[in-house]
């Protein structure tokens, strides 16, 4: 809300606030701490300051200069002057009937007016009109009358309206052309303002242009209404409108400020021919007033105790809080309640909106008083720290892993565009359908919610490359959402940490480029840095106490050949491999991309405690065999077959050598098995009967035979 | 006494050893004097079979200078030892060198996300007083972003947060407050409204904007809530000036302005002098010398009745920081764009 001071300066004595030092006055500082915060200052020849005030949505009551003068008033203990208005408005009705045939509009009043041939705006008045002259005067008028009250009104041209004023609802959309010349459609159920034969008005919201006045005006109905808030809004949105008038009733106006705003603007219309030379004046014919049910007297009660307590001020004195209490509009009667005091109050009709229980009473003496007069006080510690949740456990132990491999925690975005989905959905039918998407983004790049980190990651891998890092490793924890293939239950339930509908927590990292920074070493080959990366996999898998292996895997976003699962024991907790080519084209990366990720909440599932292993101070025996594996065998399987043999005394077994021959139609893999035991030195011969018993297990149940 | 065995002659023999010992200028030749002298063969021990033939009376005088002998010939040789050792290890190290101004090689560290300091360092600052964190859904409904939060369809209130729709009519979270619902809800049907209430949470929170500098579609939030009986405002501001205090630096002043959230009563905007012009005002805190750090307030009655708690008798507080902000101030980023851009040349000097 702009606020000019020299408006509000008529009605309340306001501390200092010069041209030159507005921005940091005391008056923007007072501002400031009541709730009304500055968030621009500007100074105009004409206007003097202007404050742009951020106005708080529940207070309707602000967006008048009456209504900033009573805050300030609460504050500094001055009075708020009280402009001059007609002592009354008239005592016969307006020349047309009114009919209300909707509750949404409790009060609706209707101010018949003749206008001279000419009525100048008053000087008192022109000086803080925007753009003074443009409308006819009367519309200039009850612009002027709205910014000092609150109170939004419409003139209607008398002789364009059709018999009788009636306040009803639509039952279906129907068109309007409006004020500002364009052509609107009034959804169903809005409460619009007709005469016999069309719509003049939408309630709160705009008029038409077919009964707008003019400058040859002779007589108009002044409205001036109270309607409700919501339905206000609801037709404003949808007709994608927002005007001074709706702002004003979205937020709530005084409903028994009617009256004296059409007084007012009775004294500055009929008071113009006194103030300029040779002008007329206008004159009120006629006046109805309707409404449903009385102004509500609200009342609320608190005690003097309470609202010391809440501010931990005990000695805040019970005539300070009447007081501010009475400038802000409250009436207040204190009576006795043991050695407390009660404080019975009826709240004013313009706080009606928003003022309900005692919290509203504290917060208004706390405003009035200044937040930043209590006494902060801190509450007490707890000795007990809380347990920590499972993605802080699962990140305080991977974390460190992963940073000292040298990747880089990112942040991606949550959602990706409707071309990315296609990319994906071109490698996976059926893959669209599990996106989620988003109804109203504003944003294209904002369509749908991410079922992989595989784009971004790809993306901003192939940026890091064109910003010059040469090894590029990033790694995020996130969510991933996915739309579920049948309806799930939003209603409540026992849930688990890691628990949720439509998205779940998980670990992404990925890698590009060279693995080590530094520029004169050569660069991987593509099989070294997969070893890398499967050793980041295990240095994750490892910060979490656990040992993993790997699995077949169908990825579709990787590459079919270059991907495994990662497995603990039997279960697949996630998968690594390389990007689909198809993926790095559309993401105009040209490298190779090593992507995995990791189910939060499976690893947080077999998560170990670390402990110290036994270990024994008696020599290893070690032998290398060398086996004939199939090129398209996993050299990891046949490792498993060895861990899984159940060999007496075998402490480990690792793959030490892979090569092929060009002339052979097998690869050669050699394994070192490792046996060990703690409770006596082993001899030669026991593990050469155990390497056979394995070569022999081999050969005959898996086929695989010994070079 | 054998003349072998006089002190004269053991004192040539010692004489000898020295001239031989002397004479030598490679170090194998150390191990063939040993040889020529402590050895099977060696002359003292050939001087040590003539001990029987000496006279039991004399045995002692004889056998402790020879002794003396052998000590002396074992050190000097072992001496010698040392000597030729120190010169070799000394031409070594002369002519061996290593180049360690070359690069480092090996993968440099990474770092976590400057989002993630400033969240790991509000947590530790949380935990004494109790502080548990705590996760929720991104992907929420109606009820526990807004109407559960006595923030009804169509209140202007709304429009504080733009908001996106899912296809599946659910809404993405425009605040953490959020989790604040579900937890108390958790702690009403499923925990018998056990107090105290002390939870903190942190994470993504999504406004449908368009996006430019100043202006993302997702950022990060940080939230406290704490519900117990006796809680009061001041209560709530002490905490926030011990934060804030603590996360800003004690000189910092903090102050509190009016503020109004549906979901609080009072609610209040805390603010910090602003860094830039030190409180004097500048165009980045547009003249007023404060900048806001966030919102908070006491817990809106309506809220605690909702999930059944007596706010009559329980009252509560929550606080919420945009630790995608704070992280920015703390970095000095320029905008709120560049935290996400997760530019790894900005990162890797925040290690």
């Amino acid at each position: 809300m702009k606020l000019q001071v020299r408006l509000l300066e008529k009605f309340i004595e306001l501390p200092e606030c010069s041209v030159e030092t507005a921005a940091r006055s005391p008056l923007r500082h007072l501002l400031d701490d009541i709730g009304l915060e500055v968030k621009n200052t500007e100074v105009f020849p004409d206007k003097g300051i202007v404050f742009t005030i951020e106005t708080l949505a529940n207070r309707g009551d602000h967006l008048s200069v009456q209504g900033v003068a009573r805050e300030i008033s609460a504050r500094t203990l001055t009075h708020v002057k009280v402009p001059t208005m007609a002592a009354k408005l008239s005592e016969r009705k307006a020349g047309i009937p009114v009919r209300r045939v909707t509750d949404k509009c409790p009060r609706y009043a209707l101010l018949e007016m003749s206008l001279p041939h000419e009525m100048p705006l008053r000087n008192d008045v022109a000086a803080y009109v925007d753009e003074p002259g443009k409308h006819p005067a009367i519309v200039d008028l009850l612009n002027y009358v709205q910014k000092e009250s609150g109170q939004p009104m419409h003139a209607f041209d008398a002789e364009r309206l059709d018999g009788e004023v009636m306040i009803d609802l639509t039952t279906k959309p129907e068109q309007i052309e409006a004020l500002d010349g364009k052509t609107y459609t009034v959804p169903e159920a809005s409460v619009v303002i007709r005469d016999r034969k069309k719509i003049v008005a939408v309630a709160g919201v705009i008029g038409c242009a077919n009964s707008m006045v003019t400058s040859t005006t002779k007589k108009v109905f002044i409205e001036a209404a109270v309607f409700d808030p919501t339905s206000v809004r609801v037709t404003a949105r949808a007709m994608g409108l927002s005007t001074d008038a709706s702002h004003a009733f979205e937020r709530g106006v005084d409903p028994e400020g009617i009256p004296a705003a059409l007084k007012r603007l009775v004294f500055l219309a009929e008071g113009s021919a006194g103030t300029i030379h040779g002008a007329e004046s206008a004159h009120a014919l006629g006046y109805t007033y309707s409404e449903s049910v009385p102004a509500e007297k609200r009342k609320v009660s608190t005690t003097l105790n309470h609202i010391r307590k809440e501010l931990n001020m005990p000695r805040l004195e019970e005539v300070e809080i009447v007081t501010r209490l009475k400038h802000l509009g409250y009436s207040v009667d204190a009576v006795a309640l043991g050695k407390d005091k009660q404080f019975n109050l009826v709240v004013p009709s313009w706080r009606l909106w928003d003022v309900r229980n005692p919290e509203d009473v504290v917060e208004d003496v706390a405003r009035s008083v200044s937040l930043n007069r209590m006494r902060p006080e801190l509450p007490p510690l707890d000795y007990e720290a809380p347990p920590r949740n499972p993605m802080e456990i699962l990140s305080a132990r991977i974390c460190p892993a992963l940073v000292g491999n040298g990747f880089f925690e990112v942040i991606t975005n949550g959602f990706y565009s409707a071309a990315d989905v296609s990319v994906l959905e071109g490698l996976h039918r059926g893959t669209s359908a599990r996106h989620m998407a988003l109804k109203n983004s504003l944003d294209a790049s904002n369509s749908h919610m991410k079922i992989t980190d595989v784009l971004h990651f790809t993306k901003l891998l192939g940026l890091s490359r064109k910003r010059g890092v040469r090894a590029p490793k990033v790694f995020e924890f996130c969510r991933l959402f996915e739309k579920p293939s049948e309806p799930v239950s939003d209603e409540p339930r026992e849930r688990d940490p890691l628990d949720y509908n439509y998205e779940r927590d998980v670990l992404c990292f990925a890698s590009a480029g060279r693995w080590s920074d530094v520029e004169w070493r050569k660069g991987e080959s593509l099989e070294e840095h997969a070893r890398l990366f499967k050793g980041v996999v295990a240095a994750i898998i490892k910060s979490i106490g656990g040992a993993f292996s790997v699995g077949k895997s169908e990825e579709r976003f990787l590459h079919p050949g270059m991907q495994a699962s990662i497995k603990i024991g039997r279960n697949v907790v996630g998968f690594f491999g390389v990007v689909h080519p198809t993926i790095r084209e559309a993401c105009d990366m040209k490298e190779e991309v090593f992507y995995g990720e990791l189910d939060a909440k499976l690893l947080f599932k077999f998560m170990n405690k670390v402990e110290a292993p036994a270990v024994s101070d008696l020599p290893p025996i070690s032998r290398d065999v060398t086996l004939k594996i199939d090129p398209k065998e996993q050299a990891g399987r046949v490792l498993r077959i060895v861990h899984e043999s159940n060999l007496e005394s075998l402490a480990e077994a690792s793959v030490i050598d892979d090569f092929r021959k060009q002339e052979e139609a097998f690869r050669r893999v050699t394994y070192r098995v490792t046996f060990q035991r703690s409770d006596r030195t082993l001899k030669h011969e026991e593990v050469d009967a155990s390497v056979t018993m394995l070569l022999d297990t081999l050969k005959t149940k898996h086929g695989i035979e010994m070079i | 006494m054998s003349s072998d065995l006089s002190q004269v002659h053991i004192n040539e023999l010692s004489g000898r050893f020295d001239r031989q010992l002397s004479e030598i200028q490679r170090p194998e030749d150390v191990d063939l004097l040993r040889r020529d002298w402590l050895g099977k063969e060696g002359a003292i021990k050939e001087l040590f079979k003539k001990l029987r033939d000496v006279p039991v009376e004399e045995k002692p005088t004889v056998a402790a200078a020879l002794n003396q002998l052998k000590e002396r010939v074992e050190s000097e040789l072992e001496t010698k030892d040392e000597g030729f050792k120190s010169k070799t290890l000394l031409k070594q190290l002369e002519e061996q060198s290593l180049d360690l101004s070359l690069p480092e090689a090996g993968a440099p560290l990474g770092a976590v996300h400057p989002v993630t300091i400033v969240e790991e360092r509000i947590t530790t600052l949380l935990r004494p007083f109790g502080f548990q964190n705590v996760n929720g859904p991104e992907v929420e409904t109606d009820y526990y972003c807004f109407d559960s939060l006595n923030i009804p369809k169509h209140h202007p209130a709304r429009d504080m947060q733009d908001t996106f729709y899912t296809e599946t009519g659910h809404v993405l979270r425009t605040h953490t407050t959020s989790v604040q619902a579900r937890i108390l809800q958790q702690r009403s049907l499923f925990e018998n409204k056990k107090l105290p209430i002390k939870v903190s949470s942190l994470g993504r929170v999504y406004r449908n904007e368009t996006e430019d500098a100043s202006h993302t579609s997702m950022f990060h939030q940080y939230e406290l809530v704490w519900v117990d009986e006796g809680l009061t405002l001041s209560h709530l501001l002490g905490l926030i000036t011990h934060i804030l205090k603590d996360l800003y630096g004690k000189r910092r002043k903090v102050r509190f302005v009016p503020k109004f959230y549906p979901y609080t009563e009072p609610s209040i905007g805390p603010q910090i002098d602003c860094s830039v012009c030190k409180g004097e005002g500048c165009p980045s805190c547009g003249n007023a010398g404060w900048v806001t750090v966030g919102g908070a307030g006491m817990i809106h009655r309506n809220v605690l009745s909702e999930f059944g708690f007596d706010p009559d008798k329980v009252s509560g507080f929550a606080f919420g920081l945009g630790t995608s902000r704070l992280a920015g101030q703390m970095y000095n980023f320029p905008h709120l764009k560049s935290v996400y851009d997760n530019d790894l040349r900005v990162l890797k000097e925040i290690v």
